[in-house]
């Protein structure tokens, strides 16, 4: 006698996605990743931006870790000697050896009194995992694994706090534009085909007898009526706007023109405007909400993208508040992101809501909004998930890129582009001497890698087609 | 067809409209114009400015600017740059032509190697070859470009530093003494500077390139009529090149049409990283700058090129497969 056993959908995702092995190495390391950025504070041994100016290192090198002891050459507790700046007299440049005579101890769970931190800004703390102890950073003994930057900041602390910036925006963008693409793409395929007024005819018997009949009695009807009355009136403010418009328009226009170009435009746009107002009187004006928003998305798209992104930062100020700028930079890339998503989930819908329970939920009784959002929108979802997976490491490219070219996220805030802009600052030849200053890059490069392995591997376990 | 031509084409002047009307109010959305930085400076007159501020137009309301963009735009003019004091067309063109060097070589690379890389994979799947390159390509979609580039010309650089000369030049689009060269050096001399930006901007668009290609071609492998052919005893090459990549390459034709703004829109931060005077970093300055009238040239450009990319694109696809008609 066999057992049949029955899997739901989502047994069935996670089964396969557990075969998926990239994708299993791509969560893994995710997870490292987001936990280093989520305790930064724990992990990174200096506050990010802990700099002092005497002694300033400038692009210091990391500082190297010794574990043999150098008298006996026996392994001891890893250590770090002091710090010794020369300036080369020739091309006046820092350069950084180790001082021997003072050797640093590298403590584990150390405490920091001075430079406390906070996590997820709410407790309170100077716990560090490692680092050399306030005694001897006071000495001006360093431990920077990753070099410093052109202040002397640690270059590590600073990549694993631009890791909370970096790693979020991404999520941040995905779930905004989730939101507006799953709603402006589901309403826009649901009501495919229904047509709104903007504004009524007003030389129509329909529109009359519209306005005067009523089904209520008394002061109810009274309401009622003037209800009516001032849709009437906004439908002819639009109609006299619109006509209006585009007189003014052609007023302004041919105050800028020669005499030649002046009768060309008068004979376009007085007609125009004449066959608006007409037209408004006898036939009523209405548009679908699927062409206003599909026509949108168009508009988005017609723009290529980083032209976009960068036209869209450059109407902020570079100097409004760091933490403004994070949230402008997420609802820009949001911006840019949703109109995908939502061409994809209104062809979806479009075919959803001819399904027998949608026509079931409707017989029913239930509101059309909770239709589409009980009934509707959850038939995406598993490309709404393989969507917001992939387009994560997409985002963090485009932040990084932004960043880079310094329209993204500004001091004292850092995220991984930023750091690399460092860089570029001084030309080709100098940033040879100092290639620490690269390392932000590969953590980008890692976190759009894992981000892909897992988005590969929702996308299969997701497909029927590619059961294992 | 002329129909459906006609219709798309008609369709494209509110998408233009709106997206050119868009580009223009976010421009001036942002606050100051080029004059502001002038005001900075003493030695010029408050007067002149606004003198100055009038003959560029800038004090018009933003809607009478945009029509009268517009109005100039069906003569041919895209306007005046204010920094370069020349048309804006006479700024953009060179750039133009630089940056199409750049994306048309690397595009030239991507299909020529892509394509090929995709079916082999596609004829040798799940072999340690198809994983190698399978894995290859994930790196090429993750690294950022211009972060590749900056890796290269590091390499580069430590490269000069240990021999005194370089395989490839370090950033730039022309060497030395360029104009004095002979016509053909001069060509030879801008291709030689184009090989690592262009081999950078193939990168990730190859990841994505060999792995629809492999698609493709496995999917088309495994149809009928391609049993049916080896089963009638064709040679396999028949096989694989009359019948399963004529069917397996019309998806990637279709995208072609795709591949034209960014000929013009160029090959993005890649340009900034090495030098290269392309597109984005004129956009760049001149966003910077606030000139107005050549950040909505050029975003009226690459957008009209977009959308007739889009239609070139659909065209081709009816062209190459006769299964598909507009009517």
């Amino acid at each position: 006698m066999g057992e049949y056993e029955t899997k739901s959908h989502w047994q069935l995702v996670w089964q396969q996605f557990k075969r998926h092995r990239l994708a299993l190495l791509g969560g893994g390391i995710l997870l490292v990743l987001y936990t280093l950025a989520a305790f930064a504070g724990f992990f990174s041994p200096y506050d990010p931006n802990f700099y002092t100016l005497s002694p300033v290192y400038r692009y210091a090198p990391p500082t190297p870790i010794h574990f043999r002891d150098p008298d006996t050459g026996r392994l001891t507790r890893p250590f770090v000697y002091g710090i010794k700046k020369t300036l080369d007299l020739n091309t006046f440049v820092e350069r950084y050896t180790e001082d021997k005579t003072r050797r640093y101890p590298i403590l584990f769970f150390v405490r920091t009194p001075h430079h406390p931190y906070t996590i997820f800004k709410v407790f309170k703390t100077d716990l560090r995992l490692f680092g050399l102890g306030e005694k001897a950073t006071a000495e001006g003994a360093r431990l920077y694994l990753l070099g410093s930057d052109n202040f002397g900041r640690d270059l590590w602390s600073r990549m694993v706090y631009g890791g909370q910036v970096s790693l979020t925006i991404g999520i941040l963008a995905v779930l905004v534009s989730l939101v507006l693409g799953l709603l402006l793409g589901g309403l826009s395929g649901f009501y495919q085909g229904t047509r709104i007024h903007l504004a009524l005819p007003l030389i129509s018997r329909r529109t009359w007898s519209y306005l005067a009949a009523s089904e209520h009695r008394g002061l109810g009807r009274v309401f009622r009526v003037a209800f009516r009355f001032v849709l009437l009136a906004a439908s002819l403010a639009f109609w006299v706007g619109l006509g209006v418009g585009l007189i003014y328009g052609l007023w302004v226009l041919t105050g800028y023109s020669g005499l030649g170009e002046q009768v060309v435009e008068t004979l376009l746009l007085v007609p125009a405007a004449l066959w608006a107002f007409s037209r408004g009187l006898f036939r009523p004006f209405t548009f679908d909400p699927d062409d206003l928003v599909m026509r949108l998305v168009e508009i988005l798209a017609a723009i290529p993208g980083l032209f976009l992104l960068v036209t869209l930062r450059s109407v902020f100020p570079s100097d409004i508040d760091p933490l403004m700028t994070f949230y402008i930079v997420v609802a820009i890339l949001s911006l840019i992101g949703w109109g995908g998503l939502a061409r994809t989930v209104r062809g979806m819908v479009l075919s959803l809501r001819e399904m027998d329970y949608v026509t079931a939920a409707r017989a029913l009784g239930v509101r059309e909004f909770g239709i589409i959002l009980r009934h509707v929108l959850p038939a995406t979802a598993s490309y709404t998930i393989v969507y917001a997976s992939l387009a994560i490491p997409s985002f963090i490219l485009a932040e990084s890129g932004l960043s880079f070219i310094g329209f993204g996220i500004t001091e004292p805030y850092t995220s991984w582009g930023l750091l690399l802009k460092a860089a570029q600052d001084g030309g080709f030849a100098s940033f040879a001497d100092r290639p620490w200053v690269l390392a932000p890059g590969f953590a980008i490069f890692l976190a759009v890698l894992t981000w892909n392995f897992v988005g590969d591997g929702l996308r299969d376990a997701f497909d029927p087609r590619r059961r294992r | 067809m002329s129909a459906y031509l006609v219709r798309r084409l008609i369709h494209l002047i509110p998408t233009f409209l709106g997206a050119t009307f868009l580009a223009f109010i976010v421009l001036q959305l942002a606050p100051g114009d080029f004059l502001t930085r002038w005001a900075l400076d003493p030695k010029i007159r408050p007067e002149t400015i606004a003198l100055m501020r009038h003959n560029f137009g800038l004090d018009r309301p933003v809607l009478v600017q945009y029509l009268i963009w517009l109005k100039n735009l069906l003569h041919g003019d895209l306007g005046h740059s204010f920094m370069y004091q020349q048309p804006v067309l006479e700024v953009i063109w060179p750039r133009i032509l630089n940056s199409l060097v750049l994306v048309g070589f690397s595009i030239l690379f991507l299909y020529l190697i892509g394509i090929p890389i995709g079916v082999y994979q596609a004829l040798r799947p799940y072999t340690p070859g198809d994983y190698a390159i399978s894995f290859l390509a994930y790196f090429g979609i993750a690294i950022p470009n211009f972060f590749f580039m900056l890796i290269l010309i590091y390499l580069l650089v430590q490269f000069k530093f240990a021999h005194g000369w370089t395989p490839f030049p370090i950033g730039g689009m022309t060497s030395q003494g360029f104009e004095h060269f002979p016509q053909w050096r001069q060509i030879l001399d801008v291709l030689w500077h184009a090989v690592l930006p262009a081999f950078v901007v193939v990168t990730a668009d190859m990841s994505s390139l060999t792995r629809v290609m492999r698609g493709l071609v496995m999917e088309v492998l495994g149809q009928d009529y391609i049993r049916t052919a080896r089963a009638k005893g064709l040679p396999e090459r028949v096989v694989l090149y009359k019948h399963a990549l004529r069917n397996a390459i019309i998806p990637v034709i279709a995208t072609i049409g795709g591949l034209l703004p960014t000929l013009i829109s160029g090959a993005g931060l890649v340009e900034v990283v090495a030098n290269w005077p392309g597109m984005t970093p004129l956009l760049l300055d001149a966003i910077n700058q606030q000139d107005l009238y050549v950040n909505t040239g050029i975003i009226a450009l690459s957008t009209f090129l977009l959308i007739v990319g889009n239609i070139l694109g659909d065209l081709l696809l009816a062209v190459v497969d006769p299964r598909i008609r507009y009517g």
